[in-house]
């Protein structure tokens, strides 16, 4: 008989344990916390809807003695150009033309022997610039090449790279890599850019047989800007 | 309560002997005075015998009359047992009242509390049906908006595309221009020269239709410097004609 009053007890205690509770204070918010909020680099598209790799690209006009050359460069800081040192060879004037229609003049800063690179100078501010990237780029890296073919209109081109050693390469260039593009006059000094949206590299030619081009690396052009002043400056006498 | 078996007729019943001095006679419930066993045992024929509340492990058989109280027909060790497990039941049933009126309190809570979510989720869907309405809206204007910012930016690039060709236009011209010039000047010169020579054949000729006139060695060197003069004019002209070709 205690022993069942022992067993009641027990039950009655364990009842209590999962007897229900009564439910919590009401809540006073059933919204998220987190509310969304819009999340735009505003350096990445300007207010026209262009990336920061069409902003940084520019046309180059070149003004020789006698006749036009066309070519594409793009921006490193705030008043420095990259392009193709064949781009402004010659020149008596060089003029650069942006995205977006704005026009200046510059002077070519200076070029080099070792690649077929220039570095121009300009009084306006640029912006934005070129990321360089830190490495060369790999065989099957996606790229894109930005630039005006036929001193037209601002145009994309996407690209594979293929390899590190092309054909007919100019020796006097030096190390070059190809890409899957058989990119038109007027693309040279056109920056290569990686999927992260890096320089990795400049467009210097085209292959005479096969729909590639050909491109400067980037540890090639970095060389070049650490050795500004060792660059052979550009004489505009006709 | 299972009657003894009734004794022979004129033999009156005793209880049985008690050997034991624990098994004294106890006093009889209300209404049965207490028994003395070597006192005369009342007439209890075709009566039934009681249990006595001697002790649980006695038992103690006292006639039943017809006075006998209902329980006290009843073993004493079963109406214990009986009155725990009614107080048991007495507890249990308040027990379980207590926890009817508890859970009966917490259902009514949860069950306002199931309408008031059910009154708030009535109301969150409906915000969410308002929301995803102008979700939809935004979303159509999004696309508009691209669709003209696609038009825009495209005509953005054409138009500085063709402020691009006019600056060729405009610097090819200029060159053209300085070119025209630089060949106006050669022209210019060109006929300058070429009418020099001409000035100088003129006088050349003079010289000539009058040999006896002049010196002969004059003459001939005069000739001779007109066609330096005439030579350099022509080569200057033919410069001036392959630059206009050209």
């Amino acid at each position: 008989m205690r022993a069942i009053a022992t067993g009641i007890a027990a039950l009655v205690l364990a009842g209590c344990g999962v007897l229900p509770a009564p439910p919590g204070p009401y809540p006073t918010d059933f919204l998220p916390t987190a509310s969304p909020s819009a999340s735009l680099d505003a350096n990445l598209l300007s207010p026209y809807g262009f990336d920061a790799a069409q902003r940084m690209t520019v046309r180059v006009r070149n003004i020789e003695c006698q006749g036009l050359m066309i070519g594409t460069g793009f921006a490193v800081d705030d008043h420095t150009l990259v392009t193709a040192r064949h781009v402004v060879e010659g020149s008596r004037l060089l003029e650069i033309s942006t995205y977006d229609g704005r026009t200046f003049s510059a002077t070519a800063t200076g070029t080099t022997t070792v690649a077929d690179l220039a570095i121009v100078h300009v009084e306006e501010s640029l912006s934005p610039f070129a990321m360089l990237a830190a490495t060369d780029p790999s065989v099957s890296d996606a790229v894109t090449i930005i630039g005006y073919p036929e001193g037209g209109r601002l145009t994309t081109t996407s690209a594979i790279v293929i390899t590190n050693e092309p054909e007919d390469v100019d020796p006097e260039v030096g190390p070059a890599f190809g890409v899957t593009a058989a990119l038109e006059p007027g693309m040279s000094g056109a920056p290569v850019v990686n999927a992260d949206g890096e320089v990795v590299g400049v467009i210097y030619g085209t292959s005479t047989t096969l729909p590639q081009s050909f491109m400067i690396p980037v540890s090639t052009l970095r060389t070049l800007l650490e050795e500004l002043p060792a660059l052979i400056p550009e004489s505009a006498t006709c | 309560m299972t009657s003894p078996p009734s004794p022979p007729s004129g033999d009156p019943v005793r209880p049985p002997s008690n050997p034991n001095p624990l098994y004294a006679p106890p006093s009889a419930g209300p209404g049965h005075p207490p028994t003395d066993p070597d006192a005369p045992r009342p007439e209890t024929s075709g009566i039934p015998f009681r249990r006595g509340p001697a002790n649980d492990e006695t038992t103690v058989l006292t006639p039943v009359t017809a006075a006998t109280h209902i329980l006290d027909r009843i073993p004493l060790s079963e109406r214990k047992r009986w009155r725990l497990l009614a107080g048991g039941a007495a507890g249990l049933a308040v027990l379980g009242i207590g926890f009817s009126v508890y859970l009966w309190g917490i259902n009514n809570q949860w069950q306002t509390r199931a309408n008031d979510l059910s009154d708030e989720a009535h109301g969150l869907s409906e915000r969410l049906t308002e929301t995803r309405s102008q979700v939809v809206d935004l979303q159509a204007q999004i696309d508009g908006l691209n669709d003209q910012l696609d038009t825009a930016q495209t005509r953005l690039i054409e138009l500085a595309d063709e402020k691009a060709q006019e600056g060729d236009a405009a610097a090819y011209a200029q060159q053209q221009i300085a070119l025209y010039q630089e060949l106006s000047i050669q022209g210019g010169a060109v006929a300058t020269a070429l009418d020099r020579c001409v000035s100088e054949m003129d006088k050349l000729v003079v010289y000539l239709k009058n040999p006896g006139s002049y010196d002969p060695g004059e003459v001939a060197a005069f000739e001779a410097s007109v066609n330096v003069i005439c030579d350099s004019a022509q080569g200057a002209n033919d410069s001036f004609q392959n630059a206009l070709t050209d």
